[in-house]
Order: C-alpha cells, then structure tokens, then sequence
C-alpha cells in the first residue's frame, strides 16, 4: 500500500505510522476549521443586525 | 541516441521509482521526528485543494456564505499547520545535522523553501480581501519601499499580489519540493548522530 513514510505497518487498514499522522491531522484542522473559523471573517460581508 | 533517450535514460538511472515510493526505510527513521516533514507536505497539499476551491467562487463567497467561511478556515489553519510543522521539521533537521553526508544541497533548498512560503504566507494575507488585507498592504508598502522593490513588486497593486499568491509562488514552491524530496530520496534519509561513524552513505546503499 502507498505509504510515505516508516517500516513498521500498523494492523489497522495496512496505515504506516505517517499515513495516520496525515489522516490526524486533515481531522484536526478540518474540526479547527469549525470550531475556530477565519478570525478575520466578517470584517467585509458581515450582514448587520 | 536522441535526447529524450538520453533524457529517459538519465532519470531511469538518478530517479528510480523503487527509491521513489520505498516500502521499507532504515530503523530509525520509525521516530516521531521524522513525521514533521510528511506532515508539513500534507499541510501544502490541502493549502493547494482549499485554495483552488476559493479561487474558483472568490472573496464574495468566502466573505459572506457558511461554506466558503469554512473553505477559507480551513485554508487558514492548514497554513497554521504548514508552518509549525515546518519549523519543527527545521529545527529537528537542524539538531541531527541534516547536511551531512553529501546532503548540503537540500538543506539548501530547504532554507529557499522556508523563504518562499513566507512570502507566500505574506501575499495570501495581502490577498484575503478585507480591511485587515488592506491596512498590512498600507503598513507593508513602506518596508519594501525601502527595499528598493517596490517597482517591480507593489503590494498594493492586488492584481500583482493574487496572482504572485495562486499562480507563481505555489508553482515554484511545488518545484522547489519536488527536488526536496527527489534529493531526500537520492541520497537517502540521514542517519542519526550517534549512528554516523558507520558512514551512513554506505549505510543507505545497504538497505
């Protein structure tokens, strides 16, 4: 399997130990992606209530 | 013999794809330290997929729907990322003295690198299209005025800006890594300190 870095498979879906690091990490930004968006958001667009 | 023989020839011979992809990698190359540069890759590569999604529906879009906001997060904290991992690639790479070993010339292309992508970081920044853009564009411009730069680089001409931004900075960074990873993979991942009085080049040739 495709695998970008390390020896040693782990017995989960044949993912080598960077193959997780990637997947961890895609999830966590898309979570802070959510959670804490744009911080500059709204500065121009923002409809005023 | 043609050139594209030649051509052919030569990178069947400095590029071969089992060296390319490996399956296996020395022992030591199973360490947490080893993770920041794949990880700083990863970062680029989702920069280079949620910046061609913003570049197609533009600033009104990321400015004002819910899925744009989200879009243009998740290019922000992919940028977060690209850069804490690549400094702890660098320093990591710094304390095992990574140049050893004939391995100067990508130290080198690292430290370009690591240039780019501040500029890079600094022309998306310029480019967000809002007043924060606008006020680091009008505090900026003195800087490179005093640089003397700023007749062929204006950072208040936005056109010039985006384009540096979504066209020539990502392809010269996307070149600059390719050779990065070409020599990472030519000459072999660097042997630890401790390990290199067994001349890790021949060490690589063992694998």
């Amino acid at each position: 399997m495709f695998s970008l870095l390390t020896t040693h498979p782990f017995d989960i879906f044949d993912l080598t130990g960077s193959d997780l690091a990637i997947v961890l990490l895609m999830v966590i930004v898309f979570v802070l992606a959510l959670v804490l968006p744009h911080p500059s958001h709204g500065h121009i667009g923002r409809k005023r209530s | 013999m043609n050139w594209t023989t030649r051509v052919r020839q030569w990178l069947l011979r400095e590029i071969p794809m089992e060296d390319l992809l490996p399956d296996e990698l020395p022992a030591y190359v199973h360490s947490y330290v080893y993770y920041f540069g794949v990880l700083t890759l990863a970062s680029f590569l989702m920069l280079v997929l949620s910046g061609i999604i913003l570049v197609i529906f533009g600033p009104q879009w990321w400015h004002v729907s819910a899925v744009g906001l989200f879009v243009n997060s998740i290019h922000f904290w992919s940028v977060q990322a690209f850069f804490f991992f690549m400094v702890l690639h660098l320093w990591a790479q710094f304390f095992m003295s990574a140049w050893r070993g004939g391995r100067g010339l990508n130290w080198v292309t690292g430290v370009v690198l690591f240039l780019v992508s501040i500029l890079t970081a600094f022309t998306g920044y310029l480019s967000q299209q809002n007043f924060d853009s606008q006020w680091i564009a009008l505090q900026g411009k003195d800087a490179f005025n005093a640089l003397g730069v700023s007749g062929f680089f204006n950072i208040l001409n936005f056109g010039q800006v985006y384009g540096l931004h979504i066209v020539v900075l990502p392809l010269v960074l996307a070149l600059l890594i390719g050779v990065h990873l070409y020599l990472v993979r030519s000459k072999g991942v660097v042997t630890p300190v401790l390990d290199s009085a067994s001349t890790d080049r021949e060490a690589h040739h063992d694998e």
